[in-house]
């Protein structure tokens, strides 16, 4: 360690032997004329006025991000929209063609959930019709039900 | 004049939005910006070029600096993002490159001193913009560490082991020269 700080010593004061050119008055007196000029040209913006223009760019740049994403998402999603029930409308050579499109899966999963919630309406019928026999069985022998 | 008192009056004058800010930034700045420069850029004359955008680029953001918790971090940021630009457009345009006109002059006139100045000048030029600068903070305008770091918003280590990089690759370039 000692003889690395010595050997930087020796290296610092070799670089000592020369050093970089000082500014000139010349460049002095025309740097501070340029400085000078864009100062008269530039007025100095006050802290409020960056700060509220920094506040109407963020505002504009939310705007803009909440609209794209409005609209991407609308656009995304606008064939799966609830008021447009895509299965119920689709005839069923129009069904089959849904089912080749790269959505086809979304649309098996879609037409089987609305099968499974959809009462058979042969089976409900039965089910009436039974009920009706045996509540009429039931009011025409009431003496039966006494004995 | 010390420092503070120079950043105070700086401050002072940006507040009153006076012109004469200006010289006091020269005042303060200047003779440490140029070799800064010079070391980044490796010319003299590029280094004038850049010194003035780095002036008007001040001026321009005067109220930033105003506001500048520290008043050599910032003007320290401007020159060297200048000089990074700088140096973009100039490897764009082959005309412009470094003119070759020393920028590191001998300390004391005497026998061969310009050449040493020279083989000094070649040997910084060989190391990294970022080592050079440090180089020249630490050696020709007797900044510490600490001060070095604040300036260029580098951490403390990141600083020594930068110069102890350059040290040992500037001990091998110049241990066969005679000097």
């Amino acid at each position: 360690m000692k003889e690395e700080n010595r050997e930087d010593g020796e290296i610092e004061r070799l670089l000592a032997k020369a050093r970089p050119a000082e500014p000139s008055g010349e460049l002095k007196v025309q740097v501070i004329g340029a400085a000078r000029d864009v100062w008269k040209e530039t007025p100095a913006e006050d802290a409020w006025r960056i700060g509220l223009r920094r506040l109407a760019v963020s505002a504009a740049a939310a705007l803009l991000i909440v609209s794209s994403a409005n609209y991407f998402s609308n656009r995304a999603v606008s064939r799966w929209h609830p008021g447009r029930p895509v299965a119920t409308r689709m005839s069923s050579a129009d069904f089959e063609d849904m089912l080749e499109t790269p959505y086809g899966p979304f649309m098996r999963h879609l037409v089987a959930m609305r099968k499974s919630s959809t009462p058979n309406p042969s089976a409900l019928r039965d089910y009436v019709d039974g009920l009706r026999e045996t509540l009429g069985g039931t009011e025409e022998n009431p003496a039966e039900r006494g004995t | 004049m010390d420092r503070h008192s120079a950043e105070e009056l700086i401050r002072a004058a940006l507040a009153r939005d006076d012109p004469a800010a200006c010289e006091l930034i020269w005042d303060r700045y200047a003779s440490d910006l140029l070799p800064f420069l010079q070391a980044v850029l490796c010319s003299k004359h590029d280094a004038e070029d850049v010194l003035q955008t780095v002036f008007v680029r001040i001026v321009r953001k005067r109220r930033q600096l105003a506001r500048a918790r520290c008043l050599d971090a910032y003007v320290y940021q401007i020159a060297r993002n200048e000089a990074a630009s700088f140096l973009r457009r100039r490897r764009g345009k082959w005309s412009s490159m470094p003119d070759g006109q020393p920028w590191l002059i001998a300390a004391e006139p005497g026998n061969g001193a310009t050449e040493q100045a020279e083989v000094l000048q070649t040997a910084l030029a060989q190391l990294p913009p970022a080592q050079r600068q440090i180089v020249v903070l630490k050696v020709y305008q007797d900044k510490t560490f600490r001060e070095i770091a604040e300036m260029l918003e580098l951490s403390l280590n990141t600083v020594a082991s930068r110069y102890r990089y350059s040290m040992e690759k500037l001990r091998a370039i110049l241990k066969d020269r005679e000097l």
